[in-house]
């Protein structure tokens, strides 16, 4: 099981924008292996969070360690914007071996297989990126989570685009990276679709993170959504 | 103000070469006005949808582009021979050179440089990408890409000039170490003028260019000195990513 702490980072844009005061020291706050769900209206600082753990943006003060060791986020986090950014003629079998590290050989194919025909995607490998639409680019993002060999992954609205089918794919490689051992860290505006796979769900407070668990109203995952979204509204309402 | 200082700068390294070249006084005001026309060219080219060359899957997987210009190049280089901008550009730069007269022959450094501009108006774009991918050493990686690239571009238009036998023997071996200085100058800058801003970047790009590609067109050695200058620079780039602008938007790189 891998651990990710907090040393009196501060996380934001800059100094003047700090939107998150984290210490795991003498606090629950860290993120261990297993699938972690924030969650927050717009502007709490969910994507930045994810930004600078993904290590696109540092710490405005403090450090984030993983194993209390010094974090190296290039080679320990795969990041999954929730912004496609993609050069126009390249393969998706290319893009996916650049984040495997590794090339689009029979063992990477085997392994993805699996995955390619859950999200129907068998004819499209022959396209260029370019050439698919923002559904089926966001489909290559998660094949090339799967690919990579890194120890995190940052998910940013995972979901945007995909269909009821290729979800069902998704959260069944949610399952699979957890029991890898897997840092799993998802901001998604369809949280239904994960709340049942989550080991905890982050709420924001004072710029701060508060647990699910600090609530006292079980688990999340066992939550009903019905009754998790209301717990959400009352938490969040002014 | 960044742009007329950078332009300025272009118009006057590039005047004394060309009164030189083309033995006549050229006013600064028509030279800053041609020069920022000239780039007109290169832009148009990169952003026309000129379609792309079918060239294989898994082109440029061996591991000597990744050993040569890091873990980016093999993504980099791919989309960049396979656009229809790159070769647009190449032929271009080709038939410049050939139609110039022998005696002339030094403005081809000027003509060999519109190649690494056309890939400058979009480094922004890859800027995102190599961020986002390898926030740590980034920018060094989408440096040594480029170069890689821009190498390899350099060398085709050469060996082009050479096939086509337009210049003499003399000429056209002091042209081989002027494009390459010409390729690698561009590369090390290319995250300048606000990390890649087009336009900002370009300028820079052209000034330093001239003056190593004209430096190591008077004498090959000067190479040398171009690439530890290069190295140099490369090493101070790696914080140039940290702006955190433009991160949260789509970008297909076209």
């Amino acid at each position: 099981m891998k651990t990710l702490s907090f040393h009196n980072a501060k996380i934001g844009r800059n100094s003047a924008s700090v939107l998150l005061e984290l210490d795991s020291q003498g606090s629950d706050i860290e993120f261990k292996s297993g699938v972690h769900l924030l969650v927050a209206p717009n502007g709490y600082g969910k994507s930045t969070l994810l930004q600078t753990l993904a290590g696109a943006i540092p710490p405005v003060s403090g450090s984030i360690k993983l194993e209390q060791k010094q974090f190296h986020p290039e080679t320990e986090m795969t990041y999954v914007s929730e912004y496609l950014q993609f050069p126009k003629f390249i393969y998706p079998s290319e893009w996916i071996e650049h984040f495997a590290g590794a090339p689009w050989n029979a063992d990477l194919q085997a392994k993805l297989k699996p995955r390619i025909q859950g999200f129907r995607l068998e004819s499209l490998m022959g396209r260029y990126l370019g050439r698919l639409s923002q559904g089926e680019r966001r489909k290559i993002t998660w094949l090339a989570a799967d690919a990579s060999p890194k120890s995190g992954i940052l998910l940013d609205e995972p979901l945007d685009g995909l269909d009821l089918l290729a979800i069902e794919t998704a959260r069944q490689m949610i399952r699979d990276w957890r029991s890898q051992g897997r840092i799993l860290l998802i901001v998604a505006h369809q949280v239904a679709e994960f709340l049942d796979l989550s080991d905890q769900v982050w709420l924001f407070k004072d710029r701060s993170l508060l647990p699910w668990s600090r609530l006292g109203v079980g688990p999340a995952a066992s939550t009903p959504t019905d009754e998790f979204r209301r717990k959400i509204l009352e938490f969040y309402s002014p | 103000m960044l742009s007329v200082i950078y332009s300025w700068t272009v118009t006057l390294a590039l005047q004394p070469i060309l009164e030189r070249a083309l033995k006549t006084e050229i006013s600064s005001e028509f030279l800053w006005a041609a020069t920022c026309s000239l780039l007109l060219i290169p832009a148009f080219i990169e952003f026309a949808p000129l379609g792309q060359l079918p060239l294989r899957k898994g082109l440029f997987s061996e591991s000597i582009w990744s050993k040569l210009g890091g873990p980016l190049s093999p993504l980099y280089l791919r989309h960049e021979f396979r656009r229809g901008a790159t070769w647009l550009m190449l032929a271009l730069c080709t038939v410049g050179s050939s139609l110039l007269p022998p005696r002339k022959f030094a403005l081809s450094v000027l003509i060999a440089l519109l190649l690494s501009q056309r890939a400058l108006f979009s480094i922004q774009n890859w800027r995102r990408l190599a961020q986002t991918r390898f926030p740590e050493h980034g920018a060094f990686h989408l440096i040594r890409a480029m170069a890689l690239s821009q190498s390899l571009q350099s060398i085709l238009l050469w060996l082009a000039l050479g096939l086509a036998q337009v210049y003499s023997q003399e000429q056209w071996l002091a042209l081989g170490p002027a494009f390459l200085a010409c390729a690698w100058i561009s590369s090390t800058l290319c995250l300048e003028g606000d990390s890649g801003r087009p336009y900002l970047v370009n300028l820079i790009a052209l000034s330093g260019g001239i003056i190593a590609g004209y430096a190591c067109m008077a004498h090959w050695g000067f190479l040398a000195l171009v690439a530890v200058i290069c190295r140099s620079l490369y090493k101070g780039m790696g914080e140039r990513l940290k702006a955190v602008e433009n991160l949260d938007e789509d970008a297909l790189i076209p």
